[in-house]
């Protein structure tokens, strides 16, 4: 069990070390040190925890802290803080003490004193009560709703989290600007998701929350973490009026311990607080509301062209340029500057007259607390001119009276025009015509063609159904295939031995049997025998790559033995090969069936051989 | 060589043969005195010359946009629809036909289309929207002739294959843009329509006493499926299809 709890509390170190080391990064910022007690009410045999936080610094070792009469103490450990506010970095670190209540009584917690730096820091002495039995419930003066269950957060909600509405002051002029802050106080819990404050205020008029701060603040010796919203806010009616309360909502995050039995850490309070868990619970926060007198502005010495300012102002008054045409236009410009309602100033400009032409003032600028109107003049005559002494007037609370700034007059030059230049009017943008007009355009059809344009037959076809444009696709489609293969086949022949011979064979073949055919027909013996021989001889040397001249009826056998020729066409070769030779010599033995005959035979040699590859 | 260049010439003659042809001298003159009567503001006269013109079989794109012109002007936005729409298959470059079909259907309170082409088809019908029927198909018979002629180089034993394959393929795929625009326009030639007549009922039979399924307004598109006893199956953007009567729509 010690081993334990010895290696959670290493854990926690190092997470504790890790946080102090990055605070290491933050700026320093001043040093103070305060005491502050999560309870000050308690029973006997009741633990409180006593935090002794140091501001500015987390390099402080354990304060050395002196028995209480009453109290068992207990160092449980220190915790580390890097808090970034509007940009503003500080640190802090607090060490905590339980203390036990042994007795009933009345005690002074502290002071307690620490050095740092040469100095000696003192906190405040915290008075805390130890009473017999439970402890009695707490005056509620403010209301929290929807609180969370009572078992399941430590002591009074109420004095834990709440809020305040406070002013600068209850009494305040008509139109006069009051700051107002919201404070919201946070102790030994967490709040999150929280909402800007709400309030009912009729009859005043408030500006908009700022950004809210975030500072620790002690109340009756007990820590606080305040929320402070600031803004301001003034009186429209004279009387007795009350604003707020103010509301807050947001969610309450609080330890609601597991529910363990038998666990070996029971009897500690820190591993009670440690494994707590965390729940939310949304809270409405109310404060107590203000009561504000707002009083009337004195009638008494009230200026003539008073328009309401209440504060403390000054007043300028210029004129840009100072030198012009007759027609160009002047600004005049009117600054108001000051502590104040600038939404109660108003100005009233210079009034047209016969040497201007007089636009109304318009506000440019309303805010850091300055409030600018420009006012467009043009003048209509040459010359040196004027611009009357002009006064704005104000109630100054502090010193209840009015207070009237007179500035002026001003001098310009106003020059002739150019001659060719008219004089110009010019409409201010902001007062005259802020937007153009859109152009309105007609619409509709456009008009008619003047010729007929490109004329076609209704009645012709579209190309994709006319024949005509279709073959010529055909042709021009089929082109480039044709080339292709006629390339292939070029390509063969000249390469491809075999194949060129066979080509040539029949092709010859054709033309001889053409050329024979027309011989018969004239029965012209000699010269069909002899072609008959040529066709023969060039055809087997063509068919058989072998020289055509040595092709005879005696080598005929040796020759195309071998060649997958059928016995009886080489027979019939012979045969034909001999009856031209004979031809040679006996003419007259050969008449015309014999020419027939050997025609016929001629045929079938060819027709045979054809079938053959070489 | 000088065989080739003699044949290419006879080609290019007849190619140029097919696409131009002028007007006769009684169109141009028609067509002139119809336009008298449009600027007189007497669009019916107009009317009957410009039909007379379309009649004797001579059409152009400028004719389709000045009848257009004149049913637009009578408030029949359903027939000047019609003619916007034969004008610009004639003239697709016609930018003062396109701008009044334009004005016309915003007027008609944008009729509805056969199908509204949305992806990749619908990039590839406006890449060839300039090109006319015709053009189109001249455009698809060039990329397929460089096609084959790519492809019979790359086979080309020792041919530069190269530079050829890569180029086959570029014209493969353009071939097959090309293809799916000229099947477009081929699919719905002669069969697009316009309703021309107001508050059309369609039927789930065709004859007068079926039961009406739907109803199409003047201007919409529609493409005809069927026809039969002077009825026609018509099928609108949401696929849905009826039987309408045949002088309801015009064929554009």
């Amino acid at each position: 069990m010690i081993i334990m709890k010895k290696f959670i509390l290493s854990v926690i170190a190092i997470l504790i070390a890790l946080g102090s080391g990055s605070s290491a990064l933050a700026a320093p910022s001043e040093f103070s040190f305060q005491a502050s007690m999560n309870r000050t009410v308690l029973a006997v045999g009741e633990t409180i925890q006593l935090s002794l936080t140091f501001y500015g610094t987390q390099s402080v070792g354990v304060p050395s802290v002196p028995d209480i009469k009453g109290f068992n103490l207990r160092y449980v450990g220190p915790a580390t803080r890097v808090s970034i506010i509007n940009g503003k970095v500080s640190s802090s670190i607090t060490h905590l003490f339980n203390l036990t209540a042994t007795e009933p009584g009345k005690y002074n917690i502290g002071p307690f004193s620490m050095g740092y730096k040469g100095d000696v820091y003192t906190t405040q002495a915290i008075p805390v009560e130890v009473v017999k039995g439970a402890v009695p419930p707490p005056t509620v003066t403010r209301s929290v709703k929807q609180l969370p269950p009572p078992q399941q957060v430590n002591g009074s909600v109420d004095d834990r989290v709440f809020i305040t509405l406070t002013s600068e002051k209850n009494k305040i002029y008509v139109n006069e600007i009051v700051p107002i802050s919201v404070n919201l106080y946070v102790s030994g819990l967490s709040m999150r998701d929280i909402q800007y404050p709400q309030f009912p205020h009729e009859n005043f008029s408030v500006n908009d929350f700022t950004k809210p701060s975030q500072s620790p603040q002690v109340l009756k010796g007990v820590m606080y973490e305040v929320l402070k919203f600031d803004s301001s806010m003034y009186g429209t009616t004279p009387g007795d009026f009350t604003v707020g309360p103010v509301t807050i909502q947001g969610n309450v995050i609080s330890r609601a311990p597991l529910s363990r039995r038998g666990s070996i850490m029971d009897d500690d309070d820190f591993f009670n607080s440690f494994f707590d868990r965390m729940q939310v619970y949304p809270v409405s926060l109310e404060s107590d509301p203000l009561k504000i007198t707002v009083l009337p502005l004195p009638q008494e010495n009230k200026p003539e062209n008073f328009s309401g300012a209440v504060g403390n102002f000054d007043f300028d008054y210029q004129v840009t340029p100072k030198k012009v045409k007759v027609g160009d236009p002047v600004t005049i410009m009117f600054t108001v500057k000051g502590k104040g309602n600038l939404n109660s100033v108003n100005i009233t400009g210079m009034m047209d007259n016969d040497d201007f032409k007089v636009y109304q003032p318009h506000v440019v600028k309303q805010e850091d607390g300055t409030k600018v109107f420009e006012q467009v003049i043009i003048p209509k005559k040459e010359g040196q001119k004027q611009l009357p002494e002009t006064d704005f007037s104000y109630f100054d609370p502090s010193q209840t009276k009015y207070v009237i700034l007179k500035k002026g007059p001003l001098q310009i030059e106003v020059l002739k025009p150019d001659k060719e230049e008219r004089i110009k009017i010019i409409d201010n943008p902001k007062t005259s015509q802020p937007f153009a007009v859109e152009e309105v355009l007609g619409k509709d059809i456009l008009y008619i063609k003047g010729s007929p344009g490109n004329v076609e037959k209704a009645s012709r076809l579209p190309f994709f159904r006319d024949p005509v444009y279709l073959g010529i696709n055909a042709v021009l489609l089929f082109m480039p295939i044709a080339v292709f293969l006629m390339r292939m086949m070029g390509d063969r022949f000249k390469n491809d031995r075999v194949y060129a011979g066979n080509v040539m064979a029949s092709r010859l073949a054709r033309k001889y049997a053409s050329q024979l055919k027309k011989l018969l027909r004239s029965q012209d013996t000699g010269k069909f025998y002899d072609g008959v021989f040529k066709a023969l001889q060039a055809y087997l040397g063509n068919k058989f790559r072998i020289p055509a001249a040595s092709i005879t009826s005696s080598v005929v056998e040796d020759t195309l033995s071998g060649r997958n020729i059928e016995p009886e066409i080489l027979e019939l070769i012979k045969k034909v090969f001999n009856d031209c030779d004979m031809a040679r010599y006996a003419l007259s033995n050969f008449d015309r069936a014999a020419m027939e005959d050997t025609y016929s035979s001629m045929e079938k040699i060819l027709r045979n051989l054809e079938r053959i590859r070489s | 060589m000088r065989m080739v260049k003699q044949n290419i010439r006879c080609l290019l003659i007849i190619f140029a043969a097919l696409l131009c042809q002028g007007a006769s001298a009684d169109s141009v003159s028609d067509f002139s005195r119809a336009n008298e009567m449009y600027a007189a503001r007497n669009y019916d006269g107009a009317l009957d010359v410009y039909s007379g013109i379309e009649s004797s079989g001579e059409v152009s794109g400028n004719l389709f946009y000045n009848i257009g012109n004149c049913y637009a002007k009578k408030g029949m936005y359903g027939k000047a629809i019609v003619n916007y729409e034969r004008a610009l298959a004639l003239s697709p470059q016609d930018t003062e036909a396109r701008a009044n079909y334009k004005f016309v259907l915003s007027e008609a309170g944008n009729p509805r289309e056969i199908s509204p082409v949305t992806g990749v088809r619908s990039y590839i019908l406006k890449l060839f929207s300039a090109l006319t029927l015709n053009g189109l198909t001249v455009t698809f018979s060039i990329v397929l002739f460089i096609l084959i002629a790519c492809a019979a180089i790359a086979a080309y034993p020792g041919g530069p294959r190269q530079i050829f394959l890569p180029a086959a393929l570029v014209f493969l795929i353009a071939v097959v843009i090309s293809g799916v625009a000229l099947k477009d326009r081929i699919d719905g030639l002669g069969r697009d329509a316009i309703i021309v007549a107001k508050n059309v009922e369609v039927k789930f039979e065709p004859f007068a006493q079926s039961t009406t399924y739907f109803d199409l307004e003047e201007g919409d598109k529609v493409r005809i499926n069927d026809t039969k006893d002077g009825w026609s199956r018509v099928i609108r953007s949401d696929g849905r299809q009826g039987w309408v009567a045949a002088d309801t729509f015009e064929i554009i």
